[in-house]
């Protein structure tokens, strides 16, 4: 019980400044008169949304697998690009500054790219996903890695650990509430990732449907996409809130 | 740090009294060979290799270094689990068998943020005993607890160290916790870190001193750290 109290806790104001900004816009597009196309009302998008509804959870169910998949790439080669950096001072020196660099390369270019490259299929979408998701993962879980107190590793030290347990036993262990800030940020960016590469060019997806509707003056049901893209950003954030929770229990 | 030359016997509990900044630290480092010295010779059992000496020595440190997301019991068998001497599964029940006697029956499966600073340095130690290694170097480890703890733990080291280890050495800046402990204290002083006086408290194994003696051996050594204060 005190768990669903302190979410209504959480959850009540924001979802009252929602409400009231909904509630301001629904009166401003009465009022104002304005075309449709340009600013359907919430009830409006909210009518078109439920109306469409099994296209909507069609197109949401490739995103969203789209999605996963590309975090689940973004997560194996983030954590493995963190091991490596951590594990050579060598190839931190080398790789850091282009960490940084490749991540001022706009996707607006890299999506069009990859989806000229690898076709209309799953694999731009997992690579742009990637590309928009690692490096948050890799810089938090390499700052963890790096922040082991130097007095447990010289205690592994005496207790005779070698590097690989020492990495087992008490860097990854110590790093994981690191991973799970960067996996946080990740998350964040990843389905808008997806969306993106669809955008580009799909056969099916919440970008390319949002794309196709926006093409058909369609406003109400882009709006609709974009809260239901929102909404599912936010439900896997949420999913990732959790799994922290049972992963770090300690904390 | 020079001119630090000390042995310790089979048996002996040897203390390193110094101010803070005198090198006693670095000196643990050095014989666990965490750290190459400069100059000069460590042996330990007649073995110098660094590698060979790290894995003679039990060291336990002024923190208690306890992992938050390992539990008491699993906390305690690191060590054995680490050293590869046997199964993960043998190292919890050779640390469960130990619990008892350390105070810690019934809190196996607690972790070490729901424990008080003296059984968490308990568990540091059942850590480090598990291990047997001949030589416990014990690095201030009551510094961080209270008065009343800190001597109800020095009281149960004495009776305890010897199941692990056949000899100890405690670096400290408590000349009472050195003198109460110890048949052996050396003086240190600061920079350049030196030996600058030895201190017989008893023999080894002889009886405990009464309060008058324990008195007088802390005058002994306060004398040797002050009159390096002095000369300097």
């Amino acid at each position: 019980m005190e768990g669903a109290a302190s979410f209504l806790a959480n959850a009540l104001p924001p979802l009252a400044v929602l409400i009231a900004l909904f509630a301001a816009w629904e009166i401003y597009v009465s009022v104002s008169g304005v075309n449709v196309v340009t600013l359907p009302a919430p009830s409006r998008i909210l009518d078109a949304g439920y109306a469409n509804r099994s296209l909507l959870w069609d197109h949401s169910l490739v995103t969203l697998k789209e999605t996963v998949l590309g975090l689940i790439v973004s997560i194996t080669f983030g954590v493995a690009l963190a091991l490596l950096i951590d594990a050579s001072g060598v190839a931190r020196r080398a790789l850091y500054p282009l960490l940084v660099g490749s991540q001022t390369v706009p996707v607006v270019v890299i999506a069009p790219l990859m989806i000229l490259w690898f076709g209309f299929e799953l694999t731009p979408k997992i690579i742009v996903v990637t590309l928009y998701t690692f490096f948050p993962i890799t810089v938090a879980f390499a700052s963890g890695l790096a922040a082991t107190s130097p007095e447990a590793l010289v205690l592994m030290r005496t207790l005779g650990a070698g590097r690989l347990k020492t990495l087992l036993l008490l860097k990854v262990p110590q790093a994981l509430p690191y991973l799970f800030t960067g996996l946080r940020i990740a998350v964040t960016y990843a389905m808008v990732g997806a969306v993106f590469a669809e955008w580009s060019g799909a056969r099916e997806g919440l970008g390319i449907y949002v794309l196709l509707m926006k093409n058909s003056f369609r406003t109400d049901m882009v709006f609709a996409a974009v809260f239901l893209i929102a909404l599912l950003s936010l439900a896997l954030f949420v999913l990732v809130g959790a799994i922290e929770k049972m992963v770090v229990r300690w904390r | 740090m020079r001119d630090v030359s000390l042995d310790v016997e089979t048996g002996d509990f040897v203390s390193i009294v110094g101010p803070s900044g005198c090198g006693k630290s670095t000196l643990f480092n050095l014989i666990a060979g965490v750290l190459a010295q400069s100059e000069g010779e460590i042996a330990l059992r007649g073995e110098t290799d660094a590698d060979t000496r790290r894995l003679s020595c039990g060291y336990m440190f002024q923190q208690d270094l306890l992992f938050p997301w390992r539990n008491v019991l699993d906390n305690a068998a690191l060590g054995l689990e680490v050293s590869g001497a046997c199964s993960r599964a043998e190292a919890r029940e050779r640390a469960r068998a130990l619990l008892p006697r350390f105070g810690l029956d019934g809190f196996e499966s607690s972790h070490p943020a729901e424990l008080s600073g003296g059984m968490r340095q308990r568990v540091a130690l059942l850590r480090t005993l598990l291990l047997r290694r001949p030589l416990l170097l014990l690095d201030e480890p009551f510094a961080s607890l209270d008065a009343l703890t800190r001597r109800e733990l020095q009281d149960w080291l004495r009776d305890t160290w010897k199941s692990g280890s056949e000899a100890a050495l405690l670096v400290t800046h408590d000349v009472r916790e050195a003198v109460y402990l110890s048949n052996r204290v050396y003086v240190m002083s600061p920079r350049p870190g030196a030996i600058v006086a030895e201190i017989t408290v008893r023999q080894e194994d002889g009886a405990p001193l009464d309060a008058i003696e324990l008195a007088r051996c802390e005058e002994q050594v306060m004398a040797a750290l002050h009159l390096q204060a002095v000369t300097q």
